[in-house]
């Protein structure tokens, strides 16, 4: 099993410590990108479609496809470390060569990754808050406010729990010829933060919105997403959420050990 | 209300606006040299609008678009305006992905090309066979791969744009330099180029004669590309129009090459293809068809619209 996560990432380390707990330290590899970009890569993908992955990880052991029971994606990023002397433009080439290979490796291993894959590769992705909060209204969640205009005067003033955020410093008030984002303010009234992880909902309002959550997960092609609600309506969507509390970090490695079991 | 929106230099896009003004279909260019002058409100619980060449359209009255975003143009001396620009960009594209209106092509669905094993194993769901591929950063496997298939190519591997050359014995002195960088691989694939096109639920192809390995740079290797209009046996017209749903896609470009035994593999899915090329050497109407999908939509008509 595998985590695939950033140095600092403390969530990812404490699912990998739980899922250590429960397999045994032996099964469970926690990756940075500076370890797989470092790694040896040999990726197939046959005429039928089927991929296979073989990584061969500086330490020398291996990742294999065939042997891999799960993965739990949360990089954004893998650096370029073979191209130090190589110019901005080169290096950007590469880093997005690694990320199109990382995106095929995991689409190859199917339902055994946990976390959002797509051709981008990045846990992240391309999606913006904006358009993740129009999705969550598609699916029936109560969302918050959240957009921008071209000019600060074509927006209303912003109600209590919002602000009004400029691009630009700019004279002239609601005249300024500059765009501005209307935003939740997430620090203005009680929050919420519930979390999707497979078919699961962590969090007080689990009861409520289970079913709009995962018409969401289905809709933006991830089983693990945080929501966070303030006043009462979804203000974010974190497709690569921190996992800060333990039940959530319990739940990811529950489900990562029930991936692999299923294997 | 249909929205168009692109650069006024991009051939296909200005095909398609031509084609709308012929069949005088309702329709406002965006044009992307000129966002600056433009004004959108957009995003969830606000009243969202387009205001744009003398013409203010909400944006609940837009029933299709076809959009070939670009990078939109830089440096302009006015914060303000440079500002407005790359806000107006954004947000649209944004727009693109949740709209409720038959978006040509969703910037969502478009992401499946930036990684090509990623959509290979797409392409092979829906029936296609692929060439047999590999990515490594071993010299050797890839020695073992070139002697076990006879003739390789090589070429990027996300989205960025390459050449696809062929592997020849000169470029083994330089194989080592994969040791820096994971590359890709096929198998070389013998057989007759075709492109097809699909727009909605119809299918336009093109053969395409040529002696170079990767036709669209056929000059730069002192070789001409003969393009003619073909007629696809209706299980692979079937199976194209299939595999760009699959994708998201209602405008795919779908890059084929019939074996000389006759069977077929697909290359790869081109979302934002430029078919104006294919188009003007063969006659095929693909950016009428283009258009009678918009308004389709226009009339309540539309297929299924796309979901991401």
């Amino acid at each position: 099993m595998a985590v695939l996560a950033e140095r600092g990432d403390i969530g990812a380390a404490g699912v990998a410590r739980e899922v250590a707990a429960r397999l045994g330290g032996e099964r469970v590899l926690l990756l940075t990108p500076g370890m797989l970009a470092r790694s040896r890569w040999s990726h197939r993908v046959g005429p039928d479609g089927r991929a296979s992955t073989r990584i061969v990880l500086p330490d020398g052991r291996l990742l294999d496809s065939a042997q891999t029971g799960a993965v739990l994606h949360r990089l954004d990023r893998l650096p370029a470390v073979g191209l130090r002397r190589a110019d901005a433009k080169d290096l950007a080439y590469a880093r997005t060569e690694l990320l199109a290979l990382l995106a095929s490796w995991l689409l190859g291993l199917g339902p055994r990754v946990l976390g959002p894959v797509s051709a981008s590769g990045a846990a992240r992705g391309s999606l913006s808050p904006t358009a993740a909060l129009a999705h969550a209204a598609r699916c029936g969640l109560p969302v918050a406010r959240r957009g921008g205009a071209t000019r600060v005067g074509l927006l209303d003033r912003p109600a209590p729990g919002e602000r009004l955020v400029p691009h630009l410093d700019w004279p002239g008030g609601r005249g300024a010829p500059v765009p501005a984002d209307l935003l939740p303010d997430p620090g203005a009234g009680p929050s919420e933060r519930l979390l999707l992880c497979g078919e699961r909902l962590v969090g007080a309002l689990a009861g409520r919105y289970a079913e709009p959550s995962r018409r969401l997960g289905a809709l933006l092609g991830s089983d693990l997403l945080e929501l966070r609600f303030t006043r009462g309506v979804l203000a974010e969507v974190d497709a690569c959420p921190p996992l800060a509390a333990a039940e959530q970090r319990s739940a990811v490695a529950e489900h990562l050990v029930a991936l692999a079991e299923a294997a | 209300m249909i929205l168009f929106y692109g650069c006024p230099d991009d051939d296909p896009l200005t095909r398609a606006v031509a084609a709308a003004r012929a069949a005088g279909v309702d329709h406002l260019l965006l044009d992307q040299t000129r966002l600056a002058r433009y004004d959108l409100v957009c995003g969830p619980g606000l009243a969202g609008r387009v205001g744009a060449e003398g013409r203010t359209v909400p944006l609940d009255a837009v029933t299709a678009v076809y959009a070939r975003p670009l990078d939109p143009p830089a440096d302009r001396a006015d914060p303000a305006a440079r500002a407005r620009t790359a806000a107006f960009h954004g947000w649209f594209t944004d727009w693109l992905d949740t709209a409720d209106a038959l978006v040509v092509n969703r910037p969502r669905a478009m992401e499946s090309n930036g990684s090509k094993p990623y959509q290979a194993q797409l392409i092979a769901r829906a029936g296609f066979a692929v060439p047999d591929t590999l990515v490594s950063d071993d010299p050797e496997e890839i020695r073992a791969f070139h002697r076990g298939h006879g003739r390789v190519v090589y070429k990027s591997l996300s989205g960025i744009r390459s050449i696809v050359r062929e592997l020849t014995e000169a470029d083994g002195a330089r194989l080592h330099l994969v040791r820096a960088l994971p590359t890709q691989f096929q198998a070389y694939v013998p057989g007759r180029d075709v492109r097809v096109h699909v727009v909605g639920e119809r299918v336009f192809a093109a053969a395409v004669d040529c002696a170079a390995i990767d036709y669209r740079y056929a000059g730069r290797d002192g070789l001409h590309a003969e393009l003619s209009r073909y007629e696809l046996p209706p299980e692979v017209a079937e199976r194209s129009v299939a595999l760009a749903a699959g994708l998201g896609l209602s405008l795919a470009g779908i890059d084929l090459r019939v074996r000389p035994d006759g069977t077929w593999v697909c290359f790869e899915v081109n979302p934002m293809p430029a078919y104006s090329y294919y188009e003007s050497h063969t006659g095929l109407p693909i950016a009428a068809a283009l258009v009678e999908l918009l308004a389709a939509a226009d009339l309540g008509a539309a297929p299924a619209r796309v979901e991401v």
